[in-house]
């Protein structure tokens, strides 16, 4: 099995297993918002994301009706390269990108009170400024780093 | 905020697991899970159509999508019945109960070789389909293994090595 990364600045960790590792968006001030919302659900709806995440880090994939990624055609174009951890007995979901460089799944938004399949668009445009925050973050930071190994 | 899990590398999920309300709904949950899903993978593997299980158990097709759908709490009777009607036996077994997750099975054990790390562990510590290394519910130190076919060896970190 893999090691969970470290605690950092652009995020916190989740799970690891021997196909993925879930880590959760830190903003600048600390917080968490994906594990903050986590932390305020009840017992079972914990269980059964934690379920989710383990079988995604262990396996690498999940059946649809627990996560996929979104369709931008359908809805707004932010939701591009997102994807989605849903809990229907819940009715929340946990948005997530993909952060390729770094082989983590990161779970940026989580929101609850969606009957329907279709997602509001200010969810899309929350997790896609989260996005958008860690990526420029985290190009900085590996920037930084490079710099630092050639002086 | 959990300001003691944000700030340490423990980890979220192994966070949560700590809390005995959260674990045991977690136990419940990956139970009835790997149940679901084995029946899933039977059905698949057998080629048996929700269908033809609804008509086999004189069920509505409507019991059989919310039971693939973990949404109907099953008895140990209703699971039989299922698992029988697939062609398999519905069996229970204890693990030791670990710190971590677990393994968290996706198919029929019949199509698991199981691979004992003995003496050190009396229970299955990893589980292998189509020579892929699926599940290791915990770090094991490399001791040859005897009783899957191909030569196979573990290292601490779980990875499996073939010579």
């Amino acid at each position: 099995m893999g090691q969970l990364p470290p605690s950092d600045t652009l995020s916190a960790p989740v799970q690891v297993g021997l196909a993925r590792t879930i880590v959760a968006y830190r903003d600048e001030s600390g917080a968490v918002p994906a594990l903050d919302f986590l932390d305020g659900c009840d017992a079972k709806t914990k269980a059964r994301y934690i379920l989710k995440f383990t079988k995604m880090c262990d396996f690498g994939r999940l059946r649809g009706e627990d996560y996929h990624l979104l369709d931008a055609k359908k809805g707004v174009k932010e939701a591009d390269g997102l994807s989605e951890f849903k809990d229907i007995a819940s009715k929340s979901r946990i948005l997530a990108m993909n952060d390729g460089k770094r082989a983590r799944l990161v779970l940026l938004h989580g929101f609850g009170g969606k009957k329907e399949d279709r997602i509001k668009p200010q969810e899309i445009l929350i997790a896609d400024r989260r996005r958008q925050d860690y990526l420029s973050r985290s190009e900085r930071e590996i920037s930084q780093s490079n710099y630092g190994r050639q002086t | 905020m959990t300001t003691k899990a944000r700030g340490s590398d423990l980890g979220w999920v192994a966070s949560q697991l700590a809390d005995p309300k959260v674990r045991l709904e977690f136990d419940r949950e990956r139970a009835s899970e790997e149940f679901v899903d084995q029946l899933d993978a039977a059905l698949q593997s057998g080629g048996i159509s929700r269908a033809t299980l609804a008509g086999t158990l004189g069920r509505s097709r409507a019991f059989i999508t919310q039971t693939l759908r973990r949404r109907a709490n099953l008895t140990i009777k209703t699971m039989a019945e299922l698992a029988g009607a697939c062609g398999y036996e519905l069996h229970i077994a204890l693990l030791p109960r670990g710190a971590g997750t677990g393994p968290v099975w996706s198919e029929p054990q019949s199509q698991w070789s199981v691979v004992r790390c003995e003496p050190r562990q009396p229970m299955p510590s990893a589980y292998v389909l189509d020579d892929t290394l699926l599940c290791c519910p915990m770090a094991i130190e490399g001791v040859p293994i005897g009783q899957h076919s191909n030569p196979w060896s573990f290292e601490t970190s779980c990875q499996l090595d073939l010579h």
